[in-house]
Formats: structure tokens, C-alpha cells, sequence
């Protein structure tokens, strides 16, 4: 058994040093790892990734992330990067990596994702090219992520799971104004999740959404925004084969 | 006897209108200012602004009452805004 920890949307400024250590220092006693489904900082500056740095390093179990929206907000995605790699984060962008838990192998296939909408209610690749370029962003997101998960099986990873901050289903949005859906996720990820395989998707972004959806595939989806799961992180137990 | 355009409806459906651009201003600041917040929602319910949501610290909650109460003033609001919950889970949830 696998015991995958996962938050989202913990949005750490300067006033949030030691608010989530405590609860992370548990993390041995009840997970083998830990997701960070993005959204870490608050307008994604180094002061603030600093402090999502400090609050995870040395944690004693592997911690993988993806950014979010937020992240991006200052217009240093990778300096953020720089600063958790530094504390010993992975942070993946359409990459995967593979965490041994004893004899297991779990592949985490991450990016941050993107928005455009779900299956008849969607942005089209069409018309101005910044609205082009948008559904374009989504679905260079999506086809990295496919990527990642296909390697992850040819590599042999017994448990597979994608890691995004934006949604790929509409299920764990209920309770987010339907308006805004196209701003919140794409049925792209949840493809790209459908037709590599997965057996868990982890997201967060929607702060008034749902815990629980499930792709049309059949993979469970999790929305652990902080917000939504009103913890510090949750557990899902995975079994391999 | 009013004129064109002084009449109480056109007070009341200017006024309202007036409203609902203050609660986007306000939606505005929240996430251009310091909190950077986006997951607040400010809606209209029964003649007040009604402010819900979730934010990371207790100082967030602060500074987000602090906008609400500049922005909205003059206004009725109300306001249902928790700082998010840090605890570790009592459970797992199995995944079969």
C-alpha cells in the first residue's frame, strides 16, 4: 500500500512561516510522500518561496510539487523553482519522476496545467491569436502530461499519478459559479490522464470546489485545494497492481 | 412630480448597478493588492454584499476585512470569511 499526502493552494506569504511545519512533521507516521498540487505562494515571488521552502525542508519524506497560477504571478516561475529544488522539492512542469517506497515504484507525472474548459463548453482553438494561443498553452500542458505518464509505464512504475494544479474534470468544481469552469481546468488533462493511464489525479486551483470526481476513464480525481479538504494535507491510500 | 430619469425606479436600478461595480472593484483589489486573493466571493443576497471564503492566515483575514469594510462602505455587508484549517487528517481515505 502507497500513502500519497497531497495539499494545494496553501498560498504562503511572510506571515505564514511554521503555520503548516507542525502538521508536516507528521507526515512520516501517516504518508510515503508528498504532493503539492501548486499555489504555494500568493503572487509568486523568492521571499515567499522562500518561506514554502523553509516549511518543507529536510521533511523526511520525498515532497513533489507542480506551481500554480499564483507561482506565476511575479513572473519567476523558475527562480520559485530554483528556490524549492534548493530545499529539496522536486517541482515538475510536463516531467515525471519516480519515488521508491519499498519495493514499489510511484511515478508522479506533473504540470501546472491550464484552463479552456470541459467537453461541449470549451475555448476553441480559433479566431485572435491570443485566444488560440490560449487553448495552445492548455494543450502543450496536456500532451506533456501524457508524455509523462507513458514513460512512467514503460518504466515499469507499478502506481502512477498525475499531479496539476488546474482540474481535468468538472466533477471537483461543483460549488465554483459554472461561469467560470473555462478558468478552473480542461477536459485536455482529463484526456491526457484517460488515454496514458493513471490511478490517481491530484489537483487543486478551485478553492470552492469538490474533494471528490472521477474522470470519463474511470481515474479518481482529488481536489485537495487547502480550502476544500480543511486540513493540511490529506492521505489517499493506492495499491499497486 | 419626478422628471425622466429622477423617477424611484430609476434610483433604484441606478443604484443597484452602482453596487455591483463596487463588488467588482472590490474583487478587483482583493487579488491586485497585497492578499493577491482570488478564491473570496463577493455576491449581492437580499440587499447585502455577502463575503465568503477561505484565506491563508488570520493577518489575511485582517487585511481582507479591512478592503471589504473600504471598499463596500456605506454598503450592508456580510461577511463569512475563515482562515484555512492547518491540522493533520485523522484518516486516510482508502483508494481500492
Amino acid at each position: 500500500m502507497i500513502r500519497v499526502a497531497a495539499v494545494g493552494d496553501i498560498h504562503m506569504g511572510l506571515d505564514s512561516q511554521g503555520l503548516l511545519r507542525p502538521a508536516f512533521d507528521t507526515l512520516p507516521e501517516c504518508a510515503d510522500l508528498l504532493l503539492l498540487a501548486g499555489d504555494l505562494t500568493r503572487h509568486g515571488t523568492p521571499e515567499e518561496a522562500r518561506v514554502v521552502a523553509q516549511e518543507v525542508r529536510g521533511l523526511p519524506v520525498p515532497v513533489v510539487a507542480v506551481l500554480g497560477n499564483h507561482d506565476h504571478h511575479d513572473e519567476q516561475p523558475e527562480k520559485v523553482t530554483a528556490i524549492l529544488q534548493e530545499a529539496g522539492v522536486t517541482v515538475l512542469e510536463g516531467e515525471q519522476t519516480v519515488v521508491r517506497c519499498g519495493d514499489t515504484r510511484v511515478g508522479i507525472a506533473g504540470t501546472k496545467g491550464f484552463g479552456g474548459g470541459f467537453v461541449g463548453r470549451s475555448a476553441g482553438e480559433f479566431g485572435e491569436p491570443l485566444m488560440k494561443e490560449f487553448v495552445r498553452y492548455t494543450r502543450r500542458s496536456a500532451d506533456s502530461l501524457h508524455s509523462a505518464l507513458r514513460e512512467l509505464d514503460e518504466e515499469g512504475c507499478e502506481v502512477r499519478v498525475a499531479l496539476t494544479h488546474f482540474s481535468p474534470v468538472a466533477d471537483t468544481l461543483a460549488g465554483e459559479p459554472p461561469e467560470i469552469f473555462p478558468f478552473l481546468g480542461s477536459y485536455l488533462l482529463a484526456e491526457a490522464i484517460d488515454t496514458a493511464g493513471a490511478d490517481l489525479s491530484v489537483h487543486g486551483h478551485a478553492h470552492m470546489g469538490t474533494e471528490h470526481g472521477m474522470t470519463a476513464g474511470g481515474v479518481r480525481v482529488r481536489n485537495v485545494a487547502q480550502p476544500v479538504i480543511r486540513r493540511a494535507f490529506n492521505v489517499y491510500q493506492l495499491h499497486a497492481g | 412630480m419626478s422628471g425622466p430619469g429622477t423617477g424611484p425606479e430609476r434610483e433604484t436600478g441606478r443604484s443597484t448597478e452602482n453596487v455591483e461595480y463596487r463588488v467588482a472593484h472590490l474583487r478587483d483589489r482583493l487579488a491586485a493588492e497585497e492578499l493577491g486573493e482570488l478564491g473570496v466571493r463577493a455576491e449581492m443576497r437580499a440587499g447585502s454584499v455577502v463575503v465568503t471564503g477561505t484565506v491563508p492566515s488570520a493577518q489575511c483575514r485582517e487585511t481582507l476585512l479591512r478592503t471589504v469594510r473600504e471598499e463596500l462602505d456605506g454598503l450592508a455587508v456580510h461577511t463569512d470569511v475563515v482562515v484555512a484549517e492547518t491540522a493533520s487528517p485523522d484518516h486516510a481515505e482508502d483508494l481500492p
